[in-house]
């Protein structure tokens, strides 16, 4: 058994996270790309704005899944990354908005906000991980 | 929390893969464990401690600093 057992999990590639996490990356480039070259107009145009929300919430599925297979110090790693992303998330979007309503910062672009908790989650999981090694 | 866990391991000459198989963790779980990094959980302890034929505290000492 090799040293990186912590994903012992052995899921099918078509209901493993990273697979869902790409169909949701893929439904959120589909949907701007054809928004922005085609610019539908009233119930297409909504249907193609949701698109990436079919795919989002099957990688919502996929990782409660993935969770629910791992064992009680892999629980506390992902509990703790997830904490990690959520707060250290709040706490730049106060600091972000205070500079955007002191003039500082213009368009900050709070779209990109769950972009930046996947980074977090991300970083705070490899943190975690490193104090239990 | 201090343990034991190491020592039981050794003379029964188990790999820490070996005796996470048979825990049903992780070998980073059964290595955080003799590390002292990480205290399981109540239900895992009781599978250590049977695991080993003891109690929990012939594998723990709830007294000696983690």
């Amino acid at each position: 058994m090799s040293d990186v057992t912590l994903c012992r999990v052995r899921v099918p590639w078509y209901v493993h996270p990273y697979f869902a996490a790409t169909l949701s990356a893929v439904g959120a480039i589909l949907s701007s790309l054809i928004l922005k070259r085609w610019e539908p107009v009233g119930a297409l145009r909504v249907a193609v704005g949701l698109l990436a929300v079919p795919p989002s919430t099957f990688l919502v599925w996929t990782f409660i899944r993935w969770i629910r297979g791992l064992d009680e110090l892999e629980h506390r790693i992902v509990f703790q990354a997830v904490s990690f992303a959520f707060v250290t998330a709040i706490l730049a979007m106060i600091g972000m908005e205070g500079l955007e309503k002191a003039g500082v910062l213009r368009n900050v672009g709070w779209e990109s906000a769950w972009e930046g908790m996947v980074f977090l989650y991300v970083a705070g999981y490899i943190w975690a991980r490193r104090r239990y090694r | 929390m201090r343990n034991r866990l190491r020592v039981l391991r050794a003379e029964r000459g188990w790999s820490q893969a070996e005796l996470a198989a048979r825990l049903g963790v992780s070998r980073q779980t059964v290595n955080a464990i003799e590390t002292e990094k990480y205290d399981p959980s109540l239900p895992l302890a009781f599978r250590i401690a049977q695991l080993f034929a003891g109690r929990i505290e012939d594998v723990f000492d709830p007294d000696g600093a983690g």
